[in-house]
């Protein structure tokens, strides 16, 4: 009996101690809480400013995590803030003087054809800061680097597969994604030229109707209902969004057309891979943005630290069909 | 010193004891208010996080207001109050914290630093062109300006939606953090409790185990169990002193009963003693006095019997002279002081005086015998022991015998014994009688008056059963001993009457 309660208070002096310990570091935590939290590793060298189209596309959302990600490796403090693109240009032109003005060491913005955008560029060259275009590019302004899909390549590679897995003179629609449209000169008319240029190759295949999406304005599931509706003789369709691509693969679900009309997408978000799988979407290009946010970020500390970089890098396309999913290397 | 010290241990342990407990009590609640004054400053800290820059833009706005003062007024001391404003402006974003992190708020703060100072920058072109007197750049530069202020409240707006989050996640950790150090300081206040109880318990154990015990064998004491046992403490302090005085105490009370119950005894013994030498005195003082009843003037008879043996020599009558030798004898013998011993040689010969002149009255009727060893012990015994015991046995015993009756003395030794003996071929007693006289005897030697002892019992009041009794009263009370007289009897058979006088005794005396 006397063994029995020395054990016991043995048992319970030890779970004192163990409750006072973990007690006290607890309040040594909580002392030390509410300061700004510390990062694991070593604090940022420098900081940067990442203006991304504020988008619903995944495109987008997958280049800031790309740059997110290699900013860190880096040791690069990336801010990122949206970028509002609208008719009003005002606004998008605001947020890129803020940025200017907030002296970041290095800014990386969505291109744009706009002369007061251009200008800003400009003047944030002038005061020192290093300027990578991302996605779309302003190649009249002195932005130091440009990172993206080439246009062209990618209309291409479209026009390639259209050509091989088409009908002769099947009529092609084609849904440009424009987020800003000032850049609508500038990257899809490479689009629709490397297109163009696949098939001129053979063939009778032509571009019946070139549809340009431009949120605020028209959903993506109106303008593919309209297009088919209007021309039932399309047989292909090429978005240059996959958020396009993936409203048009619906549609034909409900519409019962699967199977009547070739999709041919963008991009991988996990909607259109099931699509794709099921045989609704034909192929997606890939363009690559985790290879966008890298090459970006890589510009960018060439350009802080050596001053000089590339004025184009390309991340590369590559063309996925539900065959080529099922392969062993995927 | 140290003795005393020692004596105080349990005091000191007492004191300890609480001191210990005084100083844990503090110390929890030391650390308790400690956990408090941590909470409200992390609490404190999360909701402050916002303030300096609400601050910041105020300074901003206020330097922006003086300056569209000035361009709008060009009042001096509007400009000596921007110059101030807008030092103290500089100074205060000197002076903010602007380690670089990879959080939100860390980027925004930065932006707003940059931005502030080019807000600055562009005020002070505003205010250079002003003075100038170049309208078209101070306008310009007091419109960047404006357009910069813009860019700083978005951007403080911005920073303070950004600190609340990131205060939003950290009160949630925060709290998330109190309530596992509650949880922690519950199981650490729980533990403590119950090791306070345990300790508590062994103390008290230890404290009044000793004194409980010490209470139980007071308790047996105080029923009367004086050999209770005692639990030993060895500790030398105030218990210990209990301890010890309690045993002494106990040992002191045993010694003091012991001795009592001995003077009791004594005294008792005492009284006993004092009782018997009353009763003998009360026996011989009733035997006195049936000898003066008896006898109305014993000093008269035995002088005028010298007288009459005088006559007889005169008249040589030898027979009458020794009939009344003997007779005078008798007398003389009778007349002694019945409390003193005398020799039983000479109860003996006064016996042979007294058969002798029974003879002569009886003549052939009774055979009178006197049988003694040749070396036979003289011890002291009371007198007239013999006399009344051949008187009842003639009287009573062989009354109605008209011869062939005898009576015989006989004297014999046993070791450390003498017996002596009366017997008699008489009618005896009758068993009834015989048990009254031995009653009578046994209460009187019990402490009884012979009147109280013999009131109402006619049998034993009988001529003769009164010399019986006294005879016997005396023997036994002088003797001490209940045993000493033994009487057989037979009716028809005679009697025989036994005494044993210790021979011990006789020679101590002699």
């Amino acid at each position: 009996m006397k063994s029995l309660s020395i054990a016991l208070t043995g048992c319970i002096l030890v779970l004192f101690l163990l409750a006072s310990g973990m007690s006290v570091r607890y309040l040594m935590e909580l002392a030390s809480s509410g300061h700004p939290l510390p990062i694991a590793g070593s604090r940022p060298a420098w900081r940067a400013i990442a203006l991304l189209p504020e988008s619903h596309d995944p495109f987008y959302h997958q280049i800031a995590a790309a740059l997110e990600h290699n900013a860190r490796q880096h040791g690069l403090a990336l801010e990122s803030r949206p970028l509002p693109i609208t008719q009003d240009r005002e606004t998008t032109l605001r947020t890129l003087e803020l940025a200017i003005t907030a002296h970041p060491g290095g800014l990386i913005i969505p291109g744009s054809a706009n002369p007061e955008y251009v200008r800003l560029i400009d003047q944030a060259i002038a005061s020192r800061i290093p300027v990578v275009t991302v996605a779309t590019d302003s190649p009249t302004s002195r932005r130091q680097t440009f990172v993206g899909t080439n246009g062209f390549s990618l209309g291409l590679m479209a026009g390639e597969y259209i050509e091989k897995n088409s009908p002769e003179g099947a009529r092609i629609g084609v849904v440009l994604s424009q987020p800003d449209p000032a850049a609508r000169d500038i990257n899809n008319q490479s689009v629709i030229s490397g297109l163009a240029q696949a098939l001129k190759r053979g063939g009778q295949r032509r571009i019946t109707e070139t549809r340009t999406y431009v949120p605020e304005v028209l959903s993506s599931e109106e303008i593919i209902a309209d297009l088919l509706d209007n021309h039932p003789e399309v047989a292909v369709l090429f978005f240059t969004s996959s958020k396009d691509a993936i409203a048009a693969a619906q549609h034909l679900v409900d519409r019962n057309r699967v199977g009547q009309v070739l999709l041919i997408g963008v991009d991988d978000p996990p909607e259109l891979l099931d699509y794709l799988k099921k045989g609704i979407i034909a192929a997606t290009i890939l363009r690559n943005p985790d290879n966008i946010g890298r090459l970006t970020i890589e510009s960018l500390v060439e350009l802080k630290t050596s001053h000089n970089s590339s004025g184009f890098r390309d991340p590369g396309i590559r063309l996925i069909t539900r065959a080529s999913l099922q392969e062993p290397h995927r | 010193m140290t003795a005393m010290a020692s004596r105080h241990q349990l005091r000191t342990r007492v004191f300890l004891f609480s001191l210990f407990s005084t100083l844990v009590l503090g110390m929890a609640s030391l650390y308790n208010q400690l956990n408090s004054r941590i909470y409200l400053r992390g609490m404190t800290r999360i909701l402050e996080r916002t303030r300096p820059y609400l601050e910041l833009e105020q300074k901003t706005i206020l330097v922006g207001n003086l300056l569209e003062t000035y361009l709008s007024t060009k009042n001096y001391s509007s400009l000596k109050e921007y110059w101030t404003r807008s030092q103290n402006l500089y100074a205060t974003v000197w002076d903010l914290d602007r380690t670089l992190t990879w959080d939100r708020s860390s980027l925004l703060r930065e932006d707003l630093v940059e931005l502030i100072q080019s807000y600055l920058r562009a005020t002070e072109d505003a205010i250079n062109a002003k003075r100038g007197r170049d309208i078209p750049a101070y306008t310009a530069a007091f419109t960047r300006s404006e357009r910069i202020l813009g860019y700083i409240k978005q951007t403080t707006a911005d920073l303070i939606q950004a600190d609340y989050l990131e205060g939003s996640r950290q009160g949630q950790r925060f709290a998330d953090q109190i309530a596992t150090l509650q949880l922690f300081n519950i199981l650490m206040l729980l533990s403590l409790m119950t090791l306070g109880v345990i300790l508590g318990s062994w103390f008290s154990g230890r404290l009044i185990g000793p004194l409980s015990r010490l209470a139980r064998s007071a308790q047996q004491i105080a029923e009367g169990n004086y050999q209770a046992h005692i639990v030993p403490y060895r500790r030398e302090d105030e218990i210990g002193l209990l301890t010890v005085t309690f045993e002494t105490m106990r040992t002191s009370i045993i010694r003091n009963i012991e001795e009592l119950t001995e003077r009791a005894e004594i005294e008792s013994r005492l009284m006993s003693e004092r009782l018997d030498n009353l009763r003998i005195k009360n026996l011989l003082k009733i035997a006195e006095l049936q000898a003066l009843q008896a006898q109305v003037n014993p000093h008269f008879l035995y002088n005028t019997l010298n007288t009459g043996v005088q006559l007889a020599i005169l008249e040589d009558a030898d027979h009458t002279r020794r009939y009344i030798e003997h007779l005078a004898d008798v007398f003389r013998h009778n007349i002694r002081t019945l409390d003193r011993l005398i020799p039983l040689s000479d109860e003996l010969h006064s016996i042979e005086s007294y058969i002798y002149i029974m003879r002569i009255r009886f003549a052939d009727r009774f055979e009178f015998r006197i049988v003694q060893p040749a070396a036979c012990p003289d011890p002291l015994m009371p007198a007239m022991i013999l006399q009344p015991l051949v008187e009842n046995a003639i009287t009573h015993g062989l009354r109605d015998r008209e011869s062939g009756g005898w009576v015989e003395i006989a004297v014999s030794r046993d070791d450390d014994w003498l017996h002596l003996a009366v017997s008699d071929n008489g009618t005896g007693i009758a068993p009834e009688r015989l048990d009254r006289i031995l009653a009578v005897t046994e209460a009187i030697a019990d402490g009884a008056t012979a009147g109280d002892a013999l009131a109402g019992d006619e049998i034993a009041k009988k001529s003769n059963g009164i010399g019986l009794v006294n005879v016997l009263s005396r023997m036994r009370l002088h003797f001490g001993d209940p045993d000493i007289v033994r009487i057989d009897s037979q009716p028809g058979s005679g009697t025989r009457i036994a005494f044993r006088l210790p021979l011990v005794r006789e020679e101590a005396h002699v």
